[in-house]
C-alpha cells in the first residue's frame, strides 16, 4: 500500500491504516527522539503521540498534505520532544515546587470523568468521540453509525452527551466540585 | 447555570464548530455572565476527558503493535551480528559432532551447573537453546522496561562458558508441559510439578487516566491498565525451578511481565525465536 492509499484510509477512520503507518515509519520517527538523549520508552511515547494529532487532523477533514506524510509527522515528533525537553527543564528548575502544588483536584476530576464515559454503551462512547475527538460532522457520525440521517445522529448524540452530563454532574456533586 | 437555549451553542463553541464571528460573540458573552462561565466550565471538563479517553484508546491500539526493535548504534549492531554468528558457529559445531560429542557436552554441564547432575542427560537437546539464550536476553530487555528475572551481570561470568539465567521456553517445551501453567482468566490448569492451581488473579483497571497499556505483577496478582478488552487476554506462566516466568497473550501479541510494585508498560516480544516457541506451546 502506498502513502497515498494509507493516508486515504486514515482520513477515512480505518484503524488498520493507522497500525500499518505506526510499523511503517517507527525506526525513523523513534531515532529521532533517541538520538536527541530520549529513551525508548519515550521515542515511542512521543511517535505514538504524533501520530494520534495526526489522525485526529487527518479524521476532522482539517488537513491538507502539502509534504510527504512522513515528513509532516516527524515535525510533529519534533515538536512534541521540543516541549517535553522544555517541560522537563521547567521541572528541574524551581518551578517544580509551584507545579505540584497547581490544580490538586484535575486528576480526580479526570478519573470520575473517565469513569462515567465507560458507564456508557458503546455506540453512546463512539458517538461522543467522533464528535469531541474526531470532530466528524453529523452526516459522517450517521455513515459511520449506521444511522438514517443526519437528525437520528444529532438526536443520539444530544441525549448521549445528556446522560453524560447527568452522571458526571451526580459524582461531581458528592466530591464537592460543584460550585 | 445557563439556560437550555445555551447548551447547543456552548457545546459548539466546545468542540470547535462555531463560525469566526459566532465565536466572538459567543466569547464576548461568556466573559460577562458567570453562570454560562460555571458550565463552560464543566462542559470543558467533559469533552477534554472524551477527548482523553480516545486518545488512551488509540494508544492502546498502537501499543498492541508489534514493532522492530529500537534503533541501535552501529558498533552495537556489528557486535550483536558478531556474537550471533559465533554462538551459531558453536552450536553448529557440538550438534553435528559425532558419537564423542554427548560425553563431553554431559561433563561440561555438570561443571557449570554442579547443583544440576541430572541434567545431564538433556544436555544434548539443550546445547542449541543455550547458544540461543543470549540473543534472546537482548532482544528482550529494551533498556529497564522488561525486567528479566535475575540477569547476572557480565563481570560476574566465570572463564567457563556459564549459563544466562534468562527464561527460556524451550527449555520446559523439550522437557514435560506439565510444569508449565497457561490460564485464562478467571480460569486455572493443575499441574503435576507443582500440584497447585495458579495463583495469579488479574484485574482490569480502564479508567486511570495516567497509564493507558501499563501493568504491575505483585503478590500473584495481575493489574492491566487501559482499554483491554474482556476475556481477550491470557496469562501464560512458566516455571523452571524456583523461578517464575509469567507472559501475556492478548491480541497476537506476547508481553513479558516482570513482577514488582511498579507500574510499567506492556511491550510485546519481539524476538522471534522466543515468539515461535511461545506459540508452539500455546497452541499445543
Amino acid at each position: 500500500m502506498n502513502e497515498k492509499e494509507i493516508f486515504e484510509r486514515i482520513c477515512r477512520g480505518d484503524e488498520k491504516a493507522l497500525e500499518l503507518l505506526y510499523k511503517k515509519y517507527y525506526r525513523m520517527m523513534t531515532k529521532m527522539v533517541i538520538s536527541n538523549s530520549g529513551t525508548e520508552e519515550e521515542a515511542m511515547d512521543v511517535y505514538q503521540d504524533a501520530l494520534i494529532v495526526f489522525w485526529q487532523k487527518a479524521n476532522s477533514g482539517s488537513l491538507v498534505l502539502t509534504s510527504k506524510m512522513s515528513t509532516y509527522i516527524y515535525s510533529i515528533c519534533q515538536n512534541l520532544w521540543r516541549k517535553e525537553l522544555e517541560r522537563k527543564k521547567r521541572l528541574s528548575n524551581e518551578e517544580k515546587d509551584s507545579a505540584v502544588s497547581q490544580n490538586m483536584d484535575a486528576p480526580e476530576r479526570e478519573r470520575i470523568i473517565r469513569q462515567c464515559i465507560e458507564q456508557l454503551g458503546d455506540t453512546c462512547k463512539q458517538v461522543l468521540m467522533y464528535y469531541y475527538f474526531e470532530e466528524l460532522s453529523m452526516q459522517d457520525i450517521a455513515d459511520k453509525m449506521g444511522f438514517a440521517n443526519t437528525d437520528t445522529a444529532k438526536t443520539k448524540k444530544y441525549k448521549c452527551k445528556q446522560k453524560l452530563d447527568e452522571l458526571v454532574k451526580a459524582q461531581y456533586s458528592e466530591q464537592d466540585f460543584l460550585d | 447555570m445557563a439556560a437550555e437555549r445555551d447548551f447547543e451553542l456552548l457545546d459548539d463553541y466546545i468542540a470547535n464548530r462555531l463560525s469566526a464571528t459566532d465565536k466572538i460573540a459567543f466569547e464576548k458573552r461568556l466573559a460577562e455572565d458567570i453562570d454560562l462561565q460555571r458550565a463552560y466550565d464543566l462542559q470543558q471538563h467533559i469533552a477534554t476527558g472524551i477527548r482523553n479517553a480516545r486518545k488512551a484508546e488509540l494508544k492502546a491500539l498502537l501499543m498492541a503493535v508489534p514493532v522492530p526493535s529500537s534503533p541501535t548504534s552501529s558498533f552495537t549492531k556489528w557486535a550483536g551480528f558478531s556474537t550471533v554468528a559465533l554462538l551459531l558457529g558453536i552450536s553448529v559445531y557440538f550438534y553435528f559432532k559425532p558419537a564423542p560429542a554427548p560425553m563431553e557436552v554431559a561433563a561440561e554441564e555438570q561443571t557449570v551447573v554442579p547443583q544440576k547432575p541430572a541434567v545431564s542427560e538433556k544436555s544434548t537437546i539443550q546445547q542449541p537453546t543455550e547458544m540461543e539464550s543470549p540473543v534472546d536476553a537482548q532482544e528482550l530487555k529494551p533498556k529497564d522496561e522488561v525486567g528479566i528475572p535475575a540477569k547476572k551481570p557480565l563481570e560476574e561470568k566465570s572463564a567457563t562458558p556459564r549459563k544466562l539465567d534468562v527464561f527460556d521456553p524451550s527449555e520446559e517445551l523439550t522437557d514435560d508441559e506439565e510444569n508449565m501453567d497457561a490460564t485464562l482468566p478467571g480460569e486455572s490448569k493443575t499441574t503435576h510439578e507443582v500440584a497447585t492451581a495458579s495463583r495469579i488473579t488479574t484485574e482490569v483497571d480502564k479508567t486511570n487516566r495516567k497509564y493507558g497499556f501499563h501493568y504491575v505483577l505483585n503478590n500473584d496478582k495481575v493489574t492491566l491498565y487501559g482499554s483491554f478488552e474482556n476475556n481477550l487476554y491470557e496469562i501464560l506462566e512458566f516455571f523452571s525451578g524456583e523461578k517464575r516466568t509469567v507472559f501475556l497473550f492478548y491480541k497476537d501479541n506476547y508481553y513479558l511481565l516482570d513482577e514488582g510494585t511498579e507500574v510499567k508498560r506492556l511491550i510485546p516480544v519481539n524476538d522471534p525465536a522466543l515468539l515461535k516457541k511461545l506459540m508452539e506451546y500455546r497452541n499445543k
